[in-house]
């Protein structure tokens, strides 16, 4: 890393291998699901985050867009925290990984979504 | 048997004491009371009565009471008689002694009666043993013929005189007591059979009660019937009542029910809303969700980055400070001089190097600190993150309140549901129209509960009524136990009486002839047809007849009232002849309705009998002696007595004449 730099890399766009899977947990009349992509996309990778978790196919899959990158961190929370994990990676090497931890969580998510029936009960699953 | 004495105090008009001594010679036995009407000589007749029999009646008493005496105190009414008899002296008296003047019968005192024998007063408290010697002195049935008024003795030749002419007759018999018993059987007769009407009458009042009682019991058995429908309806109306109230326990049940729903349904209702607004409140914490997901790793990052920061920071102090003492050794070997003032020499600035050691500084120094401006701003850009962990980070909790609140949702929607199934039919018209119904039915029911009562109390006063009846009819019972007998009493003293009359009539006919031809002698004595009447007839009746020679009974209706009298004296000079008795005749008025032959024909049969020594008593007026009467009595009159009247005081008092 060189320079105190809050930069994604010059992504403009956030893709995912895992769009129905953000679909379907995104209901915005079903308080057990979240209202808006870009909240499950945070969840996702936060999830993904917490869990190191890395991607089983190598990232073969198709990519759709989710959300824009300019509304993923206003805070800079994310870049924080990926700036901590990976403080050798370059911005746009973190936004890779950032998509890849999302894509993970979002999967974790549903599957302990699917089991428990709400966010709270599978998160306290997944992370203990 | 003559009379001696009489003595009056204040009878009738004999005011005070009134003394008369009828002692004359053997030969003149008669005495002539003479008086006017009003004078006091059937006064006389009475007091003689009174004294020897009394009277039943105090009544009698108060009016012989003189009137003079009666406003005295302590006046005393009294008649004494002095009988001689057999040579022995015989007193009668009789009298009534008052404390208080005599206003009215109640005012009398009590009546006393004394016997004397020879002067000595018979000793006894009972006055009936008195009555009973004076009785058997001169019986009250002979005496009658004795002691009579001449006006009166037409009772036994009027029309319809059998009755008293066959009592004469059993009297002279010694029937009387036949006589009397018949009375009396024919009073106790009477008296019983007043006691047996009485209980007739019972039995009849019984039977009329036992009616009473029939009727009494039939209206208790229609009460009692009635009551027991009453009864049935009550019990059919409590049924009803109780279906009722079950229904309508049932109602308020679904309505208790029903409220409870509502109760559910308002708490559901509440905890939807609730539901909702949490359900925005998560949605807005969702938006921070993956900050309480980062949180511990944010955390761990930090103390990470702040060693990091602070590895950088002194490795870039101690580059600092070695560039500082390369500079300084630099600048102290080019100018020859420590800075301590001694001069740079090798072996100085070897002794420098040794304390300073310039040769630790690292050429990486340099790299140390272009990284320390990157850690520094990760560092705080951790710091801020954490920030806004702790500032927000509540979907936890906001996802156990929707989780509760939907539990309990759940909980009460399976409450509500549970009481929707047990919920029937339900609705406040059917409470109503159950509550009117059983209004009616408990009103109803009241009113035959107190028809129950009302009829019960009818037949308790019923049963009471009968009870009353019933004793009634027992006390009837009792009473009329004795019916029979007393019908069998009452037909034996009838047949008793009429045995004993039938016994007094039969001794009077047995001796009716014998009366009959005493009668007759005197009849024939005194009558003035002697001529054309053979004798006097006693019917088989006991009425009076006439026989002429020719043997014709004419009618009594065709006799005249003269000879009426004329039999009727005969009648009783017959009867006393009869008696033998030989008592004293004291006769009032004898003459009476008599013309002049048969006056004198009555004086000649009385000096006949006065010349038989039988003492004579006549109370007369002037005309009872006129016609010669006087002269054909003088021989044998042994004193006159006049009755001496104050018109003034109206009192009497007796006074003898001189001869």
């Amino acid at each position: 890393m060189s320079g105190a730099e809050r930069t994604w890399g010059g992504a403009s766009k956030v893709y995912t291998t895992r769009y129905e899977t953000y679909k379907r947990i995104t209901d915005s009349e079903n308080p057990h699901k979240f209202s808006r992509l870009i909240d499950a996309f945070h969840a996702a990778a936060a999830v993904g985050i917490r869990l190191r978790a890395v991607p089983d196919t190598g990232g073969t899959e198709k990519r759709e867009e989710l959300v824009n990158v300019y509304s993923i961190d206003p805070d800079g929370v994310l870049w924080a925290v990926m700036s901590a994990i990976h403080p050798e990676a370059s911005g746009a090497e973190r936004f890779e990984k950032l998509m890849i931890y999302a894509d993970q969580g979002i999967e974790r998510l549903e599957e302990g979504f699917t089991i428990y029936g709400n966010l709270q009960m599978a998160l306290d699953a997944l992370l203990g | 048997m003559r009379i001696k004495k009489l003595e009056l105090s204040n009878f009738r008009p004999y005011f005070g004491s009134v003394r008369v001594d009828f002692s004359t010679n053997e030969k003149s036995p008669v005495c002539l009371i003479h008086g006017l009407n009003g004078y006091g000589k059937t006064s006389l007749l009475l007091a003689l009565n009174w004294c020897l029999y009394g009277h039943e009646k105090m009544k009698d008493a108060y009016e012989y009471f003189n009137i003079n005496a009666r406003s005295e105190r302590n006046a005393t009414m009294a008649v004494q008689i002095v009988f001689e008899n057999k040579g022995h002296e015989l007193t009668v008296l009789r009298r009534i002694a008052c404390s208080k003047p005599v206003n009215s019968v109640r005012d009398l005192g009590a009546m006393e009666l004394a016997f004397y024998e020879d002067g000595k007063k018979r000793q006894t408290m009972d006055p009936q043993v008195i009555q009973e010697l004076i009785n058997e002195l001169l019986p009250p049935e002979a005496s009658q013929f004795s002691f009579f008024d001449g006006e009166k003795i037409e009772m036994y030749s009027s029309d319809g005189a059998s009755e008293a002419t066959q009592t004469a007759i059993a009297s002279v018999l010694g029937l009387t007591l036949l006589n009397r018993a018949q009375e009396d059987l024919d009073k106790y007769a009477i008296e019983v059979n007043k006691t047996r009407r009485r209980l007739l009458e019972h039995e009849e009042k019984g039977r009329d009660l036992a009616a009473e009682i029939q009727m009494l019991e039939n209206n208790i058995q229609e009460a009692l019937r009635q009551k027991n429908a009453i009864e049935e309806k009550c019990s059919e109306l409590q049924l009803q009542e109780n279906k009722l109230q079950d229904q309508l326990v049932m109602q308020e049940s679904a309505q208790s029910l029903m409220a409870d729903i509502g109760k559910l349904q308002e708490k559901i209702d509440l905890a939807e809303k609730n539901r909702a607004e949490l359900a925005e409140e998560i949605k807005e914490s969702t938006k921070t969700l993956y900050l309480e997901i980062l949180k511990p790793i944010l955390s761990d990052q930090l103390v990470e980055a702040r060693r990091n920061r602070d590895v950088l920071m002194n490795l870039h102090v101690s580059s600092v400070r070695d560039e500082a003492l390369a500079e300084l050794f630099r600048k102290i070997e080019k100018e020859g001089s420590c800075i301590c003032g001694r001069p740079a020499d090798g072996q100085h600035l070897e002794a420098l190097r040794r304390v300073l050691n310039p040769a630790d500084l690292e050429p990486g120094s340099e790299l140390a600190g272009n990284g320390l401006d990157d850690a520094r701003l990760i560092v705080s850009q951790l710091e801020a993150a954490l920030a806004l962990c702790h500032e927000n980070g509540s979907y936890a909790e906001f996802a156990a309140r929707l989780a509760d609140l939907e539990n309990d949702i759940d909980e009460w929607a399976t409450s509500l549901s549970a009481k929707k199934s047990q919920l029937g039919i339900s609705d406040q018209e059917a409470i109503v129209s159950l509550t009117e119904e059983l209004d009616r039915v408990q009103k109803e029911k009241a009113q035959a509960e107190r028809e129950a009562g009302s009829l019960e109390k009818t037949i308790s006063d019923f049963q009471a009524d009968r009870k009353k009846l019933e004793n009634r009819i027992k006390q009837l019972s009792g009473q009329i136990q004795g019916l029979d007998l007393l019908t069998a009493q009452v037909d034996i003293l009838n047949r008793g009486s009429q045995a004993f009359g039938e016994i007094v009539r039969r001794s009077a006919v047995a001796k009716q002839n014998e009366i009959q031809d005493a009668s007759t002698a005197f009849f024939q004595k005194i009558t003035n047809k002697a001529f054309a009447y053979e004798r006097m007839i006693i019917n088989p009746d006991f009425s009076f007849g006439v026989e002429t020679n020719t043997g014709a009974r004419p009618p009594m209706q065709l006799i005249s009232a003269g000879e009426k009298q004329v039999t009727a004296l005969s009648f009783i000079l017959g009867l006393n002849e009869y008696t033998r008795r030989q008592a004293p005749i004291f006769m009032d008025t004898p003459m009476g309705r008599l013309d002049e032959t048969h006056r004198r024909n009555v004086a000649r049969v009385l000096a006949e009998m006065a010349n038989r020594g039988r003492q004579i008593i006549l109370l007369v007026t002037d005309t009872d002696i006129a016609f010669g009467v006087d002269e054909i009595l003088k021989p044998v009159i042994g004193a006159n007595f006049d009755i001496v009247h104050d018109q003034t005081s109206l009192t009497s008092r007796l006074v003898r004449r001189q001869s």
